[in-house]
Order: C-alpha cells, then structure tokens, then sequence
C-alpha cells in the first residue's frame, strides 16, 4: 500500500509537485469517506513539509535539478557508508569522469544485460579492453584491479577498495538494464535530466521519475542487504531469534 | 461552572495516539498500576492542543518532536528512556543499532514505542523474529506484523523510544513535574523543533483556531480530527483532576490541598470539554461537516471563545497548584 503513494514523498521533484496537488484534492476527497490510507497520506504530506523546512535551512535550492542532484549525491555517498568509507566516491568519479562514460554520450547500440558473474574472474581485463559505457564491466576492472593491488604496497587501502566495489556492484544489481545506464549518467557523467533525457530518447520526467525510482531501489537493496547481515550477525552471537510479549492493551 | 457530566464513558481508549503507547509500554513495568487516565495527565497529553495556522491540518495532533515529547512523558512518569531517530536514507550501522534497540527492550519485557507503524500514529513493537526477519505489532488500528524492511523504511527519521530503568518517583513528584509540563504548554513555552511557526499549541492555539474559522479557511477533515483529538483529551483533563479529588484521599495538608485545587479546576476543564464535545457534534469525523458554512463557523467561533475563557480559569487554578506543590501551606499556624 505504502509504495502507490511513494509520489508524495519528501525530496521529489518539480513534475511531482503538478502531481502533488492533485493527489492532494483527491485525498482529502478519500480521506473526507473515510479512506484511512488516504487520510494517513495526508497526515505524512504535511509532516513531510515540515521536515523539509528544516532541511531547507541547510540546502535551499529552488531547482528541482539541484535538488535531485543533491538527493541523489546523497544517497550515493550512503552507498560508500555502507562500505565505511566515503573516500570511494570522489575515487570511483574521478576515474570513471575522465575516462569511462564518455562513451554513453556517442550513444552506443543497446546490449543485453549481462550478470556479472558471466565475466569469468578468470580473464584478465586490460583497460583498453574494457567497455566503459558498462557499469559492469568497470567495477569488474576496478575491483580486479584493487584485488591485485591489495596482494602488493598498500594492501588495507586496496581491500577497502574492493570491499566498496563489491557492494556497489551488489546493490546496483536491484537496478534493470536501463534504470542503471540512467542512474550512471546522473552519477558519472554529471548530465542533467534533459540531456539525458535526449540521450535516451525519453521525456524529462520520465528521467525525473526513473533516477527517483532507482534512487529508492538502491536504498532498499542497501536495507535489505543490512538487514540480512545483522541477523546473521545476531544468529552468530547465539542471541535469542525470537520473542514475542503478550499483546499490549493500546 | 455549568455542571456539565462528561459525556465520555470508555477511558480506556483515547484518540492521542502517543499517550495510548506510552500507557501500554508501562504495563509492563513495576508502574502497571497507571491507568490511561493517570498517563494522559501526568504526561500533559490530556492538556494538549496543537492547531496548524493555515487550515487545522490533520497533522496538527501529532506535529511534535517525538521524541524530545516521549521522552519527557517518560521522565514525568518516572522512567529512564532510549531514543533513535536517525534521519533517512538510515546509515547501516544506524538501522542497527535501531533495531538491537527494540530487541534489546523486547527482551527485558517493555514493548518499544514507535510511529508510523500501519498508521502515522504512535504504536508499539512488542516481539521480533530474525528468522522470518519480523516484528510484531500494534497500533490502534491493527494487530500485525512488520518486516524489518518496512520498519527501515521510514519517512523522515527512523524513530523509536524505549523505556529503560524505572525510578521511585513519588506521586508528589509525578504531580510537580506533570502541572509543569502542562503549565509550559499551556504557555507556549514547550520546544516545537521545526514546528515552531507553523502549529500554536496551548492558549494561542485557541485564538488560532477562530482566525482560521473566521476566514473560512478550515479544512474539513482535518478541522473534525483536531477536535476529536481535542476534545477527547479535555474530557481526559476533567477526569484527571477529579480522580486526583479522590486518589489523594489523605487528611494532611497537602491531600487536602490537592483535593481542593484540583476540584477547582477539574470544574473548569469539565467546562472546556463540553464546549468541544459540543463542537465535536457541529463537525462529525472523518467527513468533517461544513466548517466554512457561516451558521456552523459562528457557532464553532463562540464555543472556541468559551473554551478558551474557562481553560484560562482552569489554568489558573493548575498554577495555584503548582505553588502549593513547590511550598506546602503550613498544616498548624498559630499567629
């Protein structure tokens, strides 16, 4: 139930905000019947306003681009936290911005998607072998890279490294082919929502609606990810699994 | 003093939410012996009123800071408390430490306290299961389970409190702390965090609504949840002070100023109340009436006045005494 209201949600974009009062009106229509969901909605709009007041005192960006821009920033920098480290981002940026995803620009015929797994850990990947418009591929190289490198000078520094790259590549996995190539382009290619939106040949909000979407995808994998290895972690302690008190009277 | 009877009969349910979980989380610790009635008063959740400048939104009741207000409920009842609310997208050792905060409490036999469950209402977790990765609980509208997904996918902030370690408050103490909380909002000197500018809480919030009512600008909806929530916590407030005129049932001094103190204003809150049950009728919930009609905002606008003007002698009263509490009346003067 919650995820066909997950428009209203706080941080979204300037297309949402057309949508914002319609959906409004028709809440308050459903909520005025008695429609609990739609009265709860009404109840988080209004909260979620005032959350973003207070954010608002920090960032104040009156572009809905600057806005997804920094939303999404965020959200990748939470990605590198889950890994415990922040160094990665500007790391993986620089690398793939000078390099890589140029070639998303010269607009390539689409591939199938391919699981990373298929790229045998075998191969031994040189960079001009690589395809850099593939997300893929790339971490694959980076993370090989960092694998070897870890064996040499600096090995806490490499397996850091690749312990950040295998759990982005984990995450972005809860991405669909395209989803992903447009996710990247906002990251790496720092191109705004209409560019990509010509590059993929789409409209502007659906982009808006894309990176929002894959945006909360990340998260969630990210969650579900952090959930599984709590519980196991809990398993391990010989910590109860389960416990249930009698009902409370509320 | 009209002489009104409370017209509610069912004081084991309430319509603020915050005060029902708290109430339930303290069954299960050495203070089972607080009923809703002691908990909507001694936390000042009989005393509240919260009203969004703009049209009386329906968030009004609960747009304060959780867990600064939970947490300060808890003081006035004599507990020690947790609290998490980091803010989303949670950092994982954050949801972590979230969670092992509500096993942890699980396991001493205290449900945890949280928002948002199946509604945005406050509700309690009352068990956990790693294996099927679930949490078991309730609010007022449903009895269920929560995946710890749901649960980390909050809005906002992820937000829980816990009740830790229970203190030997007197009931002298409870009173103390809990007229002063109500004096502070009553006032409007309570912290709002963010919501500070957009809600008035106590007397102001009164004056607020009859503006939004004059220009005709109340939302239906919302304007008939407010006074729900409203009036069922003055009908609270009345029955509060009354039962203290018959639980502080001692012959010294102090008993008999209570009993005394809190009689006078129970009789001023009885008085509020029925204005609002009055307004209660004018806009029934979830439809909400037709506030803006100018028969029913008249109407609203004069009962509101008279609510206000005997809160205000209630108040009063309350001050008088907290003065008492904080300086017993000699029980023997020879002069």
């Amino acid at each position: 139930m919650k995820a066909e209201l997950e428009i209203l949600a706080p941080f979204e974009q300037e297309h949402d905000i057309f949508y914002e009062k319609r959906f409004n009106q028709q809440l308050v229509e459903k909520a005025r019947k008695g429609d609990q969901e739609a009265f709860s909605e009404l109840v988080r709009m209004h909260r979620a306003k005032a959350h973003g007041w207070a954010y608002s005192v920090t960032k104040d960006s009156f572009l809905a681009e600057d806005i997804v821009q920094e939303a999404l920033f965020r959200a990748f920098l939470k990605l590198g936290t889950l890994l415990e480290t922040d160094k990665f981002t500007p790391w993986l940026r620089q690398i793939v911005r000078n390099q890589a995803l140029m070639s998303i620009r010269s607009s390539k015929p689409i591939r199938q998607e391919q699981p990373f797994t298929s790229i045998g850990p075998s191969k031994n990947p040189s960079p001009s072998e690589i395809d850099w418009g593939d997300m893929d591929q790339i971490l694959f190289y980076l993370s090989h890279t960092a694998s070897e490198k870890s064996k040499q000078a600096n090995p806490e520094e490499h397996l850091m490294r690749l312990n950040v790259i295998q759990g982005i590549r984990s995450l972005l996995h809860c991405l669909s082919f395209r989803e992903r190539k447009i996710f990247e382009a906002y990251f790496f290619d720092d191109l705004n929502p209409f560019e990509i939106a010509k590059l993929f040949d789409t409209t502007k909000a659906n982009v808006y609606n894309t990176i929002s979407r894959s945006r909360k995808k990340v998260q969630r994998e990210r969650i579900r990810l952090c959930i599984h290895e709590y519980v196991q972690k809990r398993a391990n302690s010989g910590l109860a699994k389960r416990k249930v008190l009698s009902k409370p009277d509320i | 003093m009209n002489g009104q009877k409370l017209k509610k009969e069912n004081w084991t349910e309430t319509w603020t939410s915050a005060a029902a979980a708290v109430h339930g989380s303290i069954k299960y610790t050495d203070k089972n012996y607080l009923d809703l009635v002691d908990v909507m008063g001694l936390t000042g959740h009989a005393f509240r009123i919260n009203i969004d400048k703009k049209e009386i939104n329906v968030a009004g009741p609960t747009s304060f800071p959780g867990g600064y207000l939970l947490r300060k409920n808890l003081t006035n009842l004599g507990f020690i408390s947790n609290l998490a609310d980091p803010t989303v997208p949670v950092p994982p050792d954050k949801l972590e430490q979230t969670i092992a905060l509500i096993q942890e409490s699980i396991d001493r036999g205290i449900p945890a306290i949280v928002f948002d469950l199946f509604i945005p209402e406050f509700g309690l977790i009352y068990g956990y299961d790693d294996e099927e990765k679930v949490f078991h609980a309730k609010d007022s509208s449903k009895d269920g389970v929560v995946s710890y997904e749901e649960f980390a996918d909050a809005r906002g902030v992820l937000y829980t409190t816990t009740v830790g370690e229970s203190l030997p408050h007197s009931k002298y103490e409870m009173l103390r702390m809990a007229l002063e909380t109500i004096l502070d909002h009553a006032h409007g000197r309570e912290w709002q965090a963010v919501f500070k500018g957009k809600y008035d809480i106590g007397l102001k919030a009164y004056d607020t609504w009859i503006k939004v009512m004059e220009k005709r600008c109340g939302d239906a909806n919302g304007n008939s949840y407010n006074i729900q929530v409203v009036s069922d916590a003055r009908e609270f407030a009345a029955k509060f002070l009354h039962n203290l005129t018959i639980k502080w049932d001692g012959t010294n001094i102090v008993e008999r100023g209570v009993r005394k103190f809190a009689g006078e204003a129970a009789k001023h809150y009885e008085e509020v109340a029925s204005y609002l049950v009055e307004m209660r009728e004018l806009f029934p919930f979830p439809h909400g009436g037709d506030p803006s009609s100018k028969e029913n905002a008249e109407r609203s606008i004069e009962l509101l006045k008279r609510a206000k003007e005997a809160e205000k002698k209630g108040i009063k009263q309350l001050e008088i005494l907290l003065d008492f509490m904080k300086n017993y009346y000699a029980e023997k003067w020879v002069n």
